[in-house]
């Protein structure tokens, strides 16, 4: 979301209305290095704006170490600051710049070009340093000094800056040149500083003053100090001279410095001349898109205007509607105006290559709300079916560049922002940074550590922050951690992090937020390499980027998508496999077609063969409104359905029924904690119920206007364009005040600032005739959207793929299971959730099979006769629509510490030989390592070789990896290289070997290689009883197709009273005992501290409610429980049934051995 | 739980648990042994004498504190699964507590106790998930040398029952052949070999028994295994089951013995361990079913020789502990001795063979400990600590006759012991030509600490060292002359450009200073009175300017001058910028 980083806003202090010190002498600072040094500079940038307002400097530097990163923050608060009408110094950019091989150099830069200058000089540092350093030399900068100006920090001993010194007059000259001269009260100021003098007289060059500031004020001292403690490791009482002795690093007044500088009162007037000659501000510098989007000929808007109305006239292919040309219209228009077309065009050429490379996506959040989007092709909102606010996404008063979210299946797309980056360069394209901040918990642990508080204390103190709280320490929660709020060190602990929240750490990656420019970027901003390979990141930020109006596209990744892709594949694949069902009963026939989805030599085939189809089905073309699959979503029998899988969604399917399309809307939106807390939920069902009643007409509306807003929702605000409407209709507001008052619902838990907007809303209210208590209630509602209201548009863009998701997961059980297996790690569930659901429904799930398993679960025909597998909780009511369908052979990814390179080397050699007749076959022919093997073996993956798991390994364990002569074995005309890790010995402790070099084979056909054992195994060989296989099936694949664990322990459990899930749905309310793995541990935001669990046993699922208090007095079990006990009472409510958990206990040591893994905390 | 701690001293537990950082300063031994190949469940755990927290350990102290040395030796049950055979008269202490291994910034539990056991936490937890399953776990690191050393310390003092006695088949108790990082994957455990000791003790099931009644005197928790080879021995102490009794050791029905023994009990690698495990052989019975030829290829040669060695197929030998006699001499007065001149007399004849057996071995003493016996009184020791090793005789028995000045001859005495406590193999390094002087000084200057330490007791001397700090009433600390090492001389940090005066007051002398301009705060002085003398000064170098450490609380700022009076006489002084008040603080030599 778009609109959710406003974690970096910070208060800006109100500014000083005038100059406060009316000095009557000037001076610029022109050596500020603020908190984007990390750990060294201890202000913000906009306190040192202020400060040095208030002191009346005539300019301010900003001088980060190696970096621009906090440039934009300082020239955004100056901005600011004159926007509110307040007198501001002049925000000078540079870097101080330290070199490995120098004296630091101070620089500043007075023009655009030598601006771009340094932005070369520190990406070319930073490229070729790991990420976050930079490594620069001194030649570098003689390179690229051009047009800057310079100031040498000399340090002692002189002699090696004097070194230097000629070879920096040479390239600046005299007259772009200085010697940096501070008087930071050290003893030896007075000898240093005529040292210094003299220095500079020696080469001709002007002496500058600065003071070296660090901070704002000299009470930042012990922030700095601490933060001097945190960069060295250290405790404040070992720092020693790491330190700096006294607090003089701050911003003095004009006449301080003055006065520090009476000697040499050239060094001020410098500086100022300095300042006088930096006409550069980052406001110059002007965002220009790339040109490559528009064909030659045409401009931007034409090319636009071109595409829309032919993607318009594709999507309706009756006919646009009066409505949407409109929209079109108005918007183009709107577009034209703001120069946001070539915007448009760039976004739109990404979807274009992901479309073309077969990669799912669709564009969400704001930008759903715009037609022209729509017929582009970038989101998937019928502007037609929905009102779209484009106001919301656009505004013309509201000079900021639109945004533009898209999602790409998320194992795809690296392959998008390769793209980009090799469209644009890497000159010309970056990805956004983030800036990691201090949160409360770090900055407890931070300051805690550099106190010299023990790290038990510490630990103490941070919990107590739990989560992302924002706020800092209170009384209580000192007391509650065992230390005396009172305590002096305690206080200045207190204080400290207080003050060092919100303090930047360090420079991450956006998820992905791709800027792209004309010219090159890298004069533009520097850009650093992130810890990704491939990926270069600016140093800016989201809100930089947004303050100075460059517009980005966020790339990003979403699950589902991969998912829908990777089954609606398998369904393709499948229909036409129909045709060769008959041709071999053993051998998969869907397979081959899905064999290949996603590596080099598949894509091209199937894309041929896909484009040979008919019709294939296709997300736009699934069957809309089928009434089955609301039947199921309305049954909350939606594991692994997009959104509507957690368990807030699933107890609110039942209630709400969804119907139709708008229904999963509205579902989306509901359960979110905007509605949540707004109040909004319970209104809204009530009168769903009285519509469902056929007592529609007791709705009521205040106004006929807000009956055009809200009659859709039944009369209840339930997304953030509703509440703008409203405010527009109600209290007279106009597009751009709303919006304002949106961006101010973001923000409000911060600075309350959307209660400035109270008296405007309840007058408008009032005086458009409204009850006052009716408008108060309004407000309310709107406060309580805050930043967690769903706009209507992006909750459609979601339904979307909900109601995709759960078409697939109604109708294609096998390939729903099978994509969202192959697609892994995505979603709520885990795989052995989905498979289980999977067989609930009827679908035959077969185990993984070296002779018949690819890398992804693939699907496969179901023999003639044979029964699904009936699972003990299918009466529990599940359909079992999957009966009829193929089955899901699982695939080898499921097996821990495979390699995808093995096992794409055993289908390739299998697809040529049939069959592998015996596991020295397989290692033989394919050359795999023993390891992987072994892999396969302890996954009892030779079952069709007729071999037990412990038969298999025995076998497995004989061979050997060099005794492979035949290593090099090739079969004519496959350039398929079969032999794996030459040479490469591979420890048989289960790691597999490195990827496979190619090698020649040789045409000899393979011979049959009969099993020489003389001896069965399995005659000295013990049995594995199935206990041990279920567990080991847990080991080694995370499920288990042979039995639930608990039925190994029902026994046990039985005796204690405990009853199984099917078993407790027939009960009453009352005392129950259940018992059950725990799948999921949810703490929704909403819910007041209070933790759903989820657990399952062999009969079904049951559903926990924990109370914050019972969570804390069985915290051992319910927060780590594998196998988890609770006691409790359950609660029917419809055909919801919860037990509310009264006691818990952690039974995992009846299966000691296993390794489960629930998904906590989402 | 409160105790009477050594010394009497009663502590209130709780005020202790609070406080971690004495927790930290613990140190833990855990040897555990096996004797006669043992397996103890136990870490042991050495407190340094005079500690009083002892009791925040999980165990309360031995009955007999003398067992090993001069230490306490407390234990817990470790955390390997299985029977705890702890002694049920131990009281517990009611806090769980963890020892701790810090790897790449997480901090694993390496042990546990069984308080902390009962709420859930294991080995190989991190410790913040053991505090969240417990909020009150205490911790404290682990140090696997000390466990090492614990667990030598118990191997010799098995060898009071047999000669032979082995850490771990004889692995080297020098400890740079351990990798101290590996979990040693088979326990901690001694061997025994007992053959023909039996004599002495009246039967073997005499040795046994002993041993069993000390290691539970001990507070050690520990399995016994006893068999004909070791590998047997160890086998039946690795399995808890058969360990509650003790097997005989006849060859003749060792096959069956072994028979349902675990596998894991036959010092095996772990790997190999779980690829018999994941082939369901879990018993050696099992694994002698299996093809042996057929071993070999999957297992390599380690299984079928440890399987033989156990089966005493294959020889094993083990490395006895080596046996290092103490250097000592003693001599019995036929009457009571009352002449100190006699008593020195008689030291020098002990030291003389003393020193002649501690030339034999090219050794020196490190530390001597010298016991005079008296009539009626209870004996008097002294130790004199020596900072490096010497066999020179006059000079250490000029260190015993300093610390024999203060002991009191009234009642007489009636023999001396000498004891080397501490000797070490002595350096014939080649002195350097240029720093020959200097270590003569040095060694000089060690002579002379010993000397005095040996007069005053430790407490007597101490040695300044410089801090890093900016105030310079807090640049500079003691040092305790400990164990006689004269501690580093050099690395002494040094502010950059400040200048220190050699001399610094006490405390700071109040002054009256006129200072110029005056209305200025950044005003140099030009004179100022101290007491009666009006110092008019030449000039004023400075400010240096100095924070006070605002963590400690000390929140003014001072302004340093270096300033130098018509006389020629050089002063350090600081005025206090909040108050304005001036201070002298140090005089230039």
């Amino acid at each position: 979301m778009p609109e959710l980083s406003q974690d970096k806003i910070r208060i800006v202090p109100e500014p000083p209305a005038e100059k406060l010190s009316q000095s009557h002498c000037a001076y610029a600072e022109l050596d500020v290095t603020t908190n984007f040094t990390f750990l060294t500079g201890a202000s913000h940038a906009d306190e040192l704006v202020l400060q040095a307002a208030r002191l009346g400097h005539h300019a301010i530097a900003v001088t980060d170490v190696n970096t621009l990163a906090g440039v934009v923050r300082m020239h955004d608060s100056a901005r600011q600051v004159a926007d509110a009408g307040g007198w501001t110094p002049k925000v000078i950019i540079g870097t101080r710049l330290v070199f490995d091989d120098g004296p630091e150099l101070l620089v500043w830069a007075p023009d655009r070009g030598a601006y771009a200058n340094l932005c070369r000089l520190l990406t070319l540092g930073r490229r070729r340093a790991p990420k976050g350093e930079c490594l620069l030399h001194l030649a570098d900068f003689l390179d690229h000094s051009a047009g800057l100006l310079a100031g040498v920090v000399p340090s002692k001993p002189f002699v090696k800056t004097a070194r230097v010194m000629g070879d920096l007059v040479n390239a600046l000259g005299r007259d772009r040149l200085s010697v940096v001269m501070s008087r930071v009260y050290a003893g030896d100021d007075q000898t240093r500083m005529r040292n210094v003098a003299s220095l500079a007289k020696r080469f001709g060059v002007d002496l500058v003053a600065t003071n070296a500031v660090h901070y704002h004020e000299p009470s930042r001292r012990a922030l700095q100090d601490v933060l001097t403690c945190v960069k060295n490791k250290c405790s404040i009482q070992e720092a020693g001279f790491k330190l700096w002795p006294n607090a003089e690093r701050y911003l003095k007044s004009p006449e301080q410095m003055r006065r520090l500088f009476a000697e040499f009162p050239g060094a001020i007037s410098r500086g100022l001349e300095i300042a006088e000659r930096c006409t550069f501000s980052l406001s110059e510098l002007r965002y220009e898109y790339p040109d490559e989007v528009v064909p030659a000929g045409m401009t931007a808007i034409e090319h636009l205007t071109r595409l829309a109305w032919e993607g318009a006239a594709e999507r309706y292919p009756g006919g646009i509607p009066e409505k949407v040309r409109g929209l079109v219209l108005r918007e183009l228009e709107l577009i034209q105006k703001l120069k946001f077309e070539a915007y448009f065009l760039t976004v739109h050429d990404i979807v274009q290559f992901a479309r073309s490379r077969g990669i799912l996506c669709q564009g969400r959040g704001s930008a759903a709300n715009s037609a022209v989007c729509y017929c582009i092709g970038v989101t998937s909102v019928n502007p037609d079916k929905f009102n779209l606010l484009f106001e919301r996404f656009v505004s013309a008063a509201r000079n900021e560049p639109p945004d533009i979210d898209v999602d790409f299946e998320h194992e795809r797309r690296e392959e998008v922002i390769q793209y980009i980056y090799e469209k644009y360069g890497r000159e010309r394209a970056g990805m956004t940074a983030t800036v990691i901040t201090y949160r409360g918990r770090s900055a407890v642990r931070d300051v805690g550590k550099a106190l010299g508080l023990g790290l038990d204390v510490v630990d103490q103190l941070a919990k107590r922050l739990d989560g992302w709280h924002r706020g800092t320490l209170n009384g209580e929660q000192l007391r509650d951690s065992g230390v005396d709020p009172n305590d002096a060190t305690v206080l200045r602990l207190v204080g400290l992090t207080a003050q060092l929240l919100g303090f930047p750490r360090h420079l991450s990656q956006h998820t992905g937020g791709m800027v792209m420019t004309r010219g090159p970027l890298c004069e533009m901003v520097p850009i650093e390499n992130a810890s990704m390979e491939d990926r270069t990141v600016i140093e800016w930020d989201k809100d930089d980027i947004d303050a100075l109006g460059i517009l980005k596209v966020d790339v990003l990744a979403l699950g589902m998508l991969t998912a829908l892709s990777k089954g609606l594949r398998l369904i393709n694949d499948a229909c036409r496999g129909d045709a060769c069902v008959a041709v071999d009963a053993e051998r998969r026939v869907y397979k081959q077609f899905a064999a290949a989805p996603r590596r080099d030599a598949g894509v091209t085939t199937t894309e041929e063969e896909r484009a040979t189809q008919a019709s294939p089905l296709q997300l736009h073309t699934l069957p809309s409104e089928d009434p089955v699959v609301y039947e199921m979503c309305s049954d909350a029998d939606t594991i692994g359905v997009f959104q509507i899988e957690s368990r807030a969604q699933m107890s609110m399917l039942p209630r709400l029924q969804p119907r139709k399309f708008y229904d999963l809307v509205i579902e989306v939106a509901i359960v979110r904690p905007g509605p949540i807390q707004g109040n909004m939920v319970h209104p809204y069902l009530q009168r769903r119920k009285l519509l469902r009643e056929g007592r529609g007409h007791e709705i009521t509306y205040e106004s006929d206007e807000l009956r055009d807003v809200l009659a859709h929702t039944l009369g209840v605000p339930l997304f953030q364009e509703q509440a703008m409407r409203v405010v527009m209709v109600a209290a007279g507001f106009t597009a751009d005040e709303a919006d304002k008052l949106r961006r101010a619902m973001a923000a409000w838990r911060k600075n309350g600032a959307i209660d400035t907007f109270y008296p405007k809303i309840i007058h408008g209210m009032l005086d458009n005739g409204y009850t006052r208590e009716f408008a108060e209630r309004v407000f309310e509602q709107i406060r309580g959207f805050g930043e967690y209201g769903f706009p209507e548009s992006h909750a459609a863009s979601f339904a979307l793929l909900v109601y995709a998701s759960a078409w697939m997961k109604r109708h294609h059980p096998a390939a729903f299971c099978a994509a969202l297996l192959n697609s892994q790690p995505m979603g709520f569930y885990a795989p052995a959730q989905i498979i289980r659901d999977a067989i609930e429904h009827g679908v035959e799930v077969r185990c993984v099979d070296m002779n018949h398993s690819d890398w992804d679960c693939t699907l496969e025909e179901r023999h003639e006769g044979t029964e699904a597998r009936r699972h003990e909780g299918r009466e529990r009511g599940k359909s079992e629509w999957g009966l009829s369908g193929p089955a899901v052979r699982l695939g080898l990814r499921r097996v821990k510490g495979l390699k995808a390179a093995h096992v794409d080397l055993i289908a390739t050699v299998r697809q040529r030989v049939g069959r592998f007749e015996s596991i020295d076959h397989l290692h033989r022919a394919t050359g795999v390592s023993v390891a992987t093997l072994r892999l396969l073996a302890e996954a009892d993956a030779f079952s069709s070789l007729g071999l037990s798991r412990r038969q298999a390994l025995w076998q497995v364990m004989s061979l050997s990896d060099e005794e492979m002569p035949l290593l090099d074995r090739v079969e004519e005309g496959s350039g398929v290289r079969v032999a794996e890790g030459s040479g490469v010995r591979v420890q048989g402790s289960g790691k597999a070997s490195a990827f496979p070099e190619p090698l020649t084979l040789n045409p000899e056909p393979f011979p049959a290689f009969p099993e020489p054992l003389t001896l069965n195994p399995e005659s000295f060989l013990p049995r594995m009883p199935l206990g041990q296989e279920v567990m080991t099936d847990y080991c080694t694949m995370g499920h288990s197709l042979k039995a639930h664990p608990l039925t190994l322990v029902r026994e046990e459990l039985t005796q204690r009273k405990i009853v199984t899930a099917k078993r407790m749905y027939e009960l009453d309310e009352g005392w129950v005992k259940v018992a059950g793995m725990v799948l999921i541990r949810q703490r929704p935001g909403t819910a007041s501290g209070i933790v759903f669990e989820t657990l399952e046993d062999e009969t079904g699922i049951v559903n926990l409610i924990v109370k914050p208090d019972i969570y804390e007095r069985f915290r051992p079990a319910a927060r780590y429980a594998g196998l988890l006990q609770a006691d409790g009472y359950l609660q029917r409510e419809g055909k919801v049934v919860h037990v509310i958990a009264k006691r818990m206990f952690d039974l995992s040591h009846l299966l000691a051995g296993y390794q489960f893994s629930s998904r906590d905390f989402h | 739980m409160r105790r009477v701690l050594e010394g009497g001293e009663k502590r209130d537990p709780k005020s202790e648990t609070r406080n971690p950082k004495q927790i930290q300063s613990t140190t833990f031994e855990n040897g555990s042994g096996k004797f006669i190949t043992g397996r103890s469940h136990g870490r042991l755990v050495t407190v340094p004498r005079k500690r009083p927290w002892t009791h925040l350990l999980w165990r309360e102290g031995p009955r007999n504190a003398k067992v090993f040395g001069e230490q306490h030796v407390n234990h817990a049950t470790a955390s390997r699964p299985g029977p705890v055979r702890s002694g049920s008269d131990c009281r517990f202490v009611s806090s769980p507590l963890v020892l701790v291994r810090t790897v790449a910034d997480r901090q694993l539990v390496v042990a546990v106790s069984d308080e902390a056991r009962a709420v859930g936490v294991r080995a190989g937890m991190t410790l913040t998930e053991a505090r969240a399953l417990c909020a009150g776990v205490m911790h404290a690191d682990h140090d696997a040398g000390r466990d090492e050393r614990g667990l030598e310390t118990l191997a010799r003092w098995m060898v009071r029952f047999t000669p032979v006695v082995s850490v771990r088949e004889g692995s080297s108790l020098k400890h740079e052949g351990v990798k101290r990082d590996e979990e040693n994957p088979w326990g901690d455990y001694l061997f025994l070999d007992l053959t023909g000791c039996e004599r002495v003790f009246g039967g073997i099931g005499n040795i046994v028994r002993a041993v069993s009644e000390g290691l539970s005197q001990m507070r050690i928790t520990f399995e016994i295994g006893l068999g004909p080879t070791l590998g047997s021995a160890y086998a039946i102490a690795a399995c808890p089951a058969s360990a509650g009794h003790v097997p005989s050791h006849s060859k003749t029905n060792l096959q069956e013995t072994l028979t349902p023994l675990s596998v894991k009990g036959l010092r095996i690698d772990p790997e190999t361990c779980a690829a018999l495990h994941h082939l369901g052989v879990a018993t050696i019975g099992q694994l002698m079913a299996l093809p042996r030829a057929a071993l070999p290829a999957r297992f390599g040669n380690q299984l079928l020789l440890r399987l033989d060695q156990a089966l005493g197929k294959a020889p094993e030998s083990l490395v006895p502990l080596p046996y290092c006699a103490p250097i000592g001499a003693s001599m019995e007065f036929e009457g009571t001795v009352e002449s100190l001149e006699v008593m020195w007399i008689a030291l020098r004849q002990l030291l003389r063979d003393v020193v002649k057996e501690l030339s034999r071995r090219g050794c020196g003493a490190r530390e001597v400990k010298a016991t005079f016996k008296r009539a009626y009184a209870d004996p008097i020791e002294k130790l004199v600590r020596l900072s490096r090793a010497s066999r020179n005789g006059k000079e250490l028995f000029e260190l015993l006759r300093c610390a024999l000045e203060q002991v009191e001859t009234d009642v007489g005495f009636t023999g001396v012991v000498l004891d080397v406590a501490r000797f070490e193999r002595m350096r014939e390094g080649q002195m350097s030509l240029m720093a020959h002087e200097e270590e003569e000084g040095e060694i000089e200057l060690d002579r002379l600490v010993e000397r005095i330490v040996a007069r005053m007791e430790d407490e007597g001397l101490k040695q300044v060292k410089l801090l890093e700090s900016y105030l310079p009433e807090r640049a500079y600390g003691w040092n305790r002359i400990g164990d006689g090492r004269s501690g580093t001389r050099a690395g002494s940090p040094r502010y950059g450009g400040a200048v220190r005066p050699l001399q610094l007051l006490g405390d700071p002398v109040e002054v009256r200073v006129v200072v110029s301009p005056s209305d200025d705060r950044d005003g140099r002085p030009i004179l100022f009175r101290d007491g009666g003398d009006v110092h008019e000064l030449r000039h004023a170098v400075g400010p240096e300017r100095i924070s006070g450490e605002w963590w400690r609380g000390h929140e003014k700022t001072r302004d340093y001058f270096e300033v130098e009076d018509l006389t020629g006489k050089r002063s350090w002084m600081f005025r206090v910028n909040e108050t304005g008040k001036w201070f002298l603080h140090g005089i230039f030599g």
